[in-house]
C-alpha cells in the first residue's frame, strides 16, 4: 500500500475513525470478552449470566475424553477434507488457468456462483440427490445397477463428499490467480531439459505454488471448522463435527456450556494455525514467483 | 511435412510456416546458418521472431516446413532431444532453488555421478563469474547476475545450440553491453551456434555474425550487418536498418519526381533501371541529401553538432535531419536526393 | 487434450448436478420430491409466492442483505481510506480487528456476537442480524477497496495537489471514481453472502426472525417440500445474475489479480 506523500494530516480524522473504533469494539473486542466471561460462568439457561465465575463448564468438557475425542476427530476430518479438496482442485485449476479468456471467465463465474450456495442449501440439495426416493440410489436401482438400496445419507461418505463439494469452488477461486500468474516458461524450461510432465508438476509447479496452496488449505480449514450444517445434516450423530455440538447447546439454551465449547474450538484453531505458521510459514517467504 | 534434406551440420529452417487459428504468424521462413555462428533475429514487435525461436526450440509446432540441425530433421523432435539450451525472456530461474541448485537441475537428466554433476556446475558458475554467489536464493541476486545464472543453466547440458529470447531487455545499457560480450566470448570458446532474438538494432549489429531481419512473419533478409546496410534486399530492410527516410516517387523523362507534388528529386537516374508510370519507394539517409532538388519542407528547429549546422525538418510524418547547405536559418528549404547513396524499390499496392 | 475436456465436464456436472436436481424437484406437481419431476408444473412457485411466511422470509433476507452490505461498504471505505492515508499502527489495528469476525470459525463468531446482542437486547431482531452480518462481512469490501486503492499511483495524487486541489477535492474527484467499482463489487459479494448466510443469522434470530436460509433449514425438519427448492433456485439465479454483472463490468479480473484482455 502506497502512502500519500503530499497529503498527511498529523491528527487523525476523528469524525471518521471514532464510529469505526466503536464498531470494532462492539463486534470484535466485546464478543471475545463475552466469550471468555460466559465460558467461565455457571451452566444455566438462556443468556443470564450465572452468579459467579466457575470452571464448571470446563470440568465437564474435560471430564472424560468425549469432547477431546470429538475435537481430535474434527481436526483430522477437516484436514482430510482439505487434502482431498486440494487434490481435486489444483489440477483442475491449472487446466482452467490455461484456457482462453472467454472460457476462463465463464468458469470463474460458474465457480463463484456455486460458491454462493451456502451450507444450508448445499446440504439440502445433496440430501435430495442422495436420497432414495428422489435421487441417485433410486435412479440406479431403477436402471438395474443397484439392488435394494437405501438413501445414501446420513453417513460418513455422504458428509465427506459434501464437505469436499463445498470446499472445491473456494479452493479453485483462491488458487486461480497465483496459478494463472505463474510463468509458463518455468514448465517450458524444464521440458527442454528433458523432464516429463509429471516430473515438472512435482518438482517445479508444486514447489513454486507452495505458498498459495498452503494459504488455501488454511482457509479451508477455517471455513470448515466454522460450519456445522453440512456435518449435521449429512452425517450420523457419530460423524458430527465439534461445531454441531456448539450449535445444539445454543439451541437448547445451555449457553455457557456452548460458549465454553466455542472457546475451546477457537483456542484449538488458533493453536494449530500458530504452530503451522511457525513450522512451515517461513519457507514461503523467499518464493518470488507468484 | 519435411521436404528437403539438410545440406550441412548447421541450423536450417526450410519454408517454415506457423498458423494459429486464422492468423499466420510465420510465413514460409527460410534460414541457413553454418555451425558455430552467432545469428540475431531482428525485427519490430509482432514480427514473429520469438515464434521462430520457439519453433527452433521445439516449443512451437510448425504448420508447414522443416527444421534441421546437425544434419538431422528435428521438425517434430521433442525439445529435450534437440541438443539445445534456451534462455527465456523472463529467465525462468526456479525460485525455490538457489543459484547452484538451479544450474544443477538440468544435470539430473544426464548420466553423471553426484560429484561429477557438482564439478560441472561449479565449472559453469566459474565461466559466468558467479562462483561466490552459488548459495544465494533467487530473491537475492541482481538482474545481471540472474542473467548469468540463466546462461550457465542453459549451457549445463552442453548443447550445440543456444537460444536467447530478448535476454537483456530488462537491463541497463552498460550491463547489456557487458553480458552481450560475455555471451559472444562463451560462444566462441565453446564453438556453439547461437540464435538471439532482439529488437535492438545496435545490439544485433555489434555482437552477431549474421542478422536475420523479420517483418510480419516473413524473413526479409539474412546477412552480415554490412550486407544489410549496403545492400538491403527489400523495402522493409532499407527502411528499418539504417533508419532511413522514405519518399514516394515516380520516374519521368530521365528524372525522379515526388509523387503528388511533382517536385524534382534528382536528375541523375541513368544508372538505375526505372520505368515510367510505376510508383516507387525511395529510402535515403541524411547523407544523401543535396540542394539540387525541389522537395519542400518546413524547418522546425536548428542545431549545431560538432561544427555541423543541421536543420530538423518535418516531411509528411517523418522527422528528417538535413545538413544546412544554405545560408542562415531558412524557414523552408528545398532539397534533392543523391540516388547513388539511396535505395529504391517498387511500391507495393498495400502501402 | 481430451482428458482436460473430460475433467472439466466432470467438474461442471459435479458442481451443478445438485442445482439441477433441486431445480427439477421444484417443478414437481405433487408433494413428492421426485426427480426427474413426474408432472412438471409451476405449482410450488405459486405456493411459495402466495405463502406469507415464505415471502416474508425472502423479504427479510433481502432487506437484511441490502442494509448489511451498504453499511459494510461504508465501514470498509472509512477503514481502507484511513489505512491508505496513514499506514500507522492504529490503522493497521483497525484493519486487522475489523476483519477478525470473518477470520475466526463461523460458529465461534456467531456464538460470541449473540452474547453481545443479548446484552443490548438485540437478540431476535432484524437489527441484530444486520449487526452480525455487517461485522462478519465488512472484511470483503475492505479487501476489494484496499485493492482498488493500491491501483492509484501516488504520482497522480501529487499531480492533483500541484494543480491546487484540496484534500477533499482529491478524494472526491480523483480517488473516488477509481475506487468506486471496487467498493461496489465488494458490496455485491457481501450481498450474496449475506443472503445465503445461515450460522450467524440463526444465532441472532432467536427464533423470532426468519431469513430464507433459516426457514429452509427449519422446514427440513418437517420433511421435504418443493417450496424449499423454490427458495434455493431463487438464490442461485440471483447469485448468477449478480456475478455475471460483476464479471462483465470487468473489475473481477483486477480483483483476482489475473490478466484479462478483452
Amino acid at each position: 500500500m502506497k502512502q500519500m506523500t503530499t497529503i498527511d494530516l498529523r491528527k487523525s480524522n476523528l469524525l471518521t475513525t471514532l464510529p469505526v473504533l466503536l464498531f470494532v469494539l462492539l463486534t470484535s473486542v466485546l464478543p471475545i470478552c463475552f466469550l471468555l466471561s460466559n465460558a467461565f460462568s455457571e451452566s444455566g439457561n438462556s443468556f443470564d449470566q450465572g452468579s459467579g465465575l466457575s470452571l464448571e463448564n470446563f470440568r465437564e468438557i474435560f471430564y472424560d475424553s468425549y469432547y477431546i475425542g470429538r475435537m481430535l476427530y474434527t481436526v483430522l476430518l477437516v484436514f482430510l477434507v482439505s487434502v482431498l479438496t486440494l487434490l481435486v482442485a489444483l489440477p483442475l485449476t491449472i487446466i482452467i488457468a490455461r484456457l482462453r479468456n472467454f472460457w476462463r471467465s465463464t468458469w470463474v463465474v460458474l465457480l463463484l456462483a456455486s460458491l454462493a450456495l451456502s451450507e444450508v442449501l448445499t446440504a439440502y440439495a445433496w440430501q435430495i440427490i442422495l436420497s432414495k426416493s428422489s435421487g441417485l440410489p433410486g435412479w440406479l436401482e431403477s436402471l438395474g445397477l443397484l439392488t435394494d438400496s437405501n438413501s445414501w445419507w446420513p453417513g460418513f461418505p455422504a458428509m465427506l463428499l459434501v464437505l469436499v463439494y463445498f470446499s472445491i469452488p473456494i479452493a479453485m477461486v483462491m488458487l486461480l490467480p497465483p496459478v494463472s500468474r505463474m510463468d509458463r516458461s518455468f514448465a517450458d524450461s524444464a521440458r527442454m531439459m528433458g523432464f516429463s510432465k509429471i516430473e515438472v508438476f512435482l518438482k517445479i509447479t508444486l514447489p513454486i505454488l507452495r505458498k498459495p496452496i498452503f494459504q488455501t488449505g488454511l482457509l479451508m480449514f477455517l471455513l470448515n471448522t466454522g460450519g456445522f450444517v453440512i456435518s449435521q445434516q449429512l452425517g450420523r450423530p457419530s460423524d458430527w463435527m465439534f461445531s454441531v455440538f456448539i450449535a445444539d447447546f445454543m439451541r437448547s439454551f445451555n449457553v455457557p456450556f456452548a460458549v465454553a465449547l466455542a472457546l475451546c474450538l477457537l483456542l484449538t484453531v488458533v493453536f494449530l494455525v500458530g504452530v503451522t505458521y511457525l513450522l512451515f510459514g517461513r519457507q514461503g517467504v523467499n518464493s518470488r514467483a507468484v | 511435412m519435411a521436404i528437403g534434406k539438410s545440406s550441412h551440420m548447421g541450423l536450417q529452417a526450410q519454408d517454415v510456416s506457423v498458423t494459429l487459428g486464422q492468423t499466420a504468424i510465420l510465413k514460409g521462413v527460410d534460414l541457413d546458418i553454418a555451425p558455430g555462428k552467432f545469428i540475431a533475429l531482428l525485427g519490430p514487435s509482432g514480427c514473429g521472431k520469438t515464434t521462430l525461436l520457439r519453433v527452433l526450440a521445439g516449443l512451437q509446432e510448425v504448420s508447414a516446413g522443416a527444421v534441421f540441425f546437425e544434419g538431422k530433421n528435428i521438425t517434430i523432435a521433442k525439445p529435450a532431444d534437440r541438443n539445445c539450451g534456451m534462455v527465456f525472456q523472463s529467465l525462468a530461474l526456479f525460485p525455490h532453488l538457489n543459484v547452484l541448485e538451479n544450474i544443477m537441475f538440468p544435470l539430473k537428466k544426464l548420466d553423471l555421478t553426484k560429484s561429477e554433476r557438482l564439478e560441472r556446475a561449479l565449472n559453469l558458475l566459474e565461466m559466468v563469474h558467479m562462483t561466490e554467489f552459488r548459495e544465494r536464493p533467487m530473491s537475492m541476486i541482481s538482474g545481471g547476475q540472474a542473467q548469468r545464472v540463466a546462461i550457465a543453466r542453459a549451457l549445463a547440458q552442453e548443447p550445440s545450440l543456444l537460444l536467447l529470447d530478448e535476454p537483456f531487455s530488462a537491463l541497463d545499457a552498460e550491463l547489456r553491453e557487458e553480458l552481450r560480450t560475455e555471451i559472444r566470448v562463451i560462444q566462441r570458446k565453446l564453438g556453439i551456434s547461437v540464435v538471439m532474438v532482439t529488437h535492438d538494432q545496435h545490439e544485433a549489429f555489434t555482437v552477431s555474425d549474421l542478422v536475420g531481419v523479420m517483418n510480419e512473419g516473413k524473413m526479409e533478409q539474412v546477412g552480415t550487418p554490412d550486407d544489410l546496410i549496403r545492400e538491403p534486399a527489400t523495402s522493409f530492410v532499407a527502411k528499418f536498418v539504417g533508419q532511413r527516410n522514405h519518399i514516394s516517387c515516380f520516374y519521368r523523362d530521365g528524372g525522379l519526381y515526388e509523387a503528388g507534388t511533382n517536385n524534382l528529386i534528382s536528375h541523375s537516374c541513368s544508372s538505375i533501371n526505372l520505368s515510367p508510370y510505376t510508383k516507387y519507394d525511395l529510402y535515403y539517409s541524411s547523407e544523401a541529401i543535396n540542394a539540387k532538388g525541389q522537395i519542400e519542407v518546413e524547418a522546425l528547429y536548428y542545431r549545431n553538432l560538432g561544427g555541423r549546422n543541421e536543420i530538423c525538418a518535418r516531411y509528411k510524418d517523418q522527422t528528417i535531419w538535413i545538413h544546412n547547405l544554405w545560408s542562415g536559418q531558412p524557414d523552408r528549404v528545398s532539397f534533392g536526393i543523391d540516388l547513388s547513396e539511396s535505395f529504391i524499390f517498387e511500391a507495393n499496392d498495400d502501402d | 487434450m481430451l482428458y482436460k475436456l473430460f475433467s472439466l465436464l466432470g467438474l461442471g456436472v459435479f458442481l451443478y448436478a445438485p442445482i439441477f436436481v433441486v431445480f427439477g424437484s421444484s417443478l414437481n406437481s405433487s408433494r413428492q420430491m421426485v426427480f426427474p419431476p413426474s408432472d412438471p408444473s409451476m405449482l410450488w412457485y405459486q405456493a411459495f409466492f402466495s405463502d406469507p411466511s415464505w415471502t416474508g422470509a425472502l423479504v427479510n433476507s433481502v432487506v437484511i442483505a441490502c442494509v448489511s452490505s451498504i453499511l459494510a461498504m461504508a465501514l470498509a471505505v472509512l477503514v481502507a481510506a484511513e489505512a491508505w492515508r496513514r499506514n500507522s499502527k492504529f490503522s493497521r489495528f483497525l484493519v486487522g480487528s475489523i476483519s477478525l469476525p470473518f477470520l475466526i470459525p463461523g460458529i465461534v463468531f456467531a456464538v460470541s456476537i449473540s452474547l453481545v446482542a443479548s446484552i443490548f437486547g438485540l437478540l431476535g431482531t432484524e437489527v441484530g442480524i444486520i449487526l452480525g452480518h455487517v461485522a462478519l462481512l465488512v472484511a470483503i469490501p475492505l479487501v476489494t477497496t484496499q485493492l482498488g486503492l493500491s491501483q492509484i499511483d501516488t504520482e497522480h495524487v501529487d499531480a492533483a495537489t500541484l494543480m491546487g486541489l484540496s484534500e477533499r477535492e482529491t478524494l472526491f474527484r480523483l480517488v473516488l471514481p477509481i475506487v468506486r467499482p471496487y467498493v461496489i463489487t465488494g458490496g455485491l459479494f457481501a450481498l450474496i453472502i449475506s443472503m445465503n448466510e445461515y450460522v450467524v443469522a440463526f444465532m441472532l434470530s432467536g427464533f423470532s426472525v426468519e431469513t430464507l436460509p433459516i426457514k429452509i433449514y427449519n422446514s427440513q425438519r418437517y420433511g421435504f417440500e418443493p417450496t424449499l427448492s423454490v427458495g434455493t433456485i431463487i438464490y442461485i439465479g440471483f447469485s448468477l445474475i449478480v456475478l455475471s454483472y460483476i464479471a462483465i463490468t470487468g473489475k473481477l479480473w483486477s480483483l483476482l489479480g489475473m490478466k484479462h484482455s478483452e
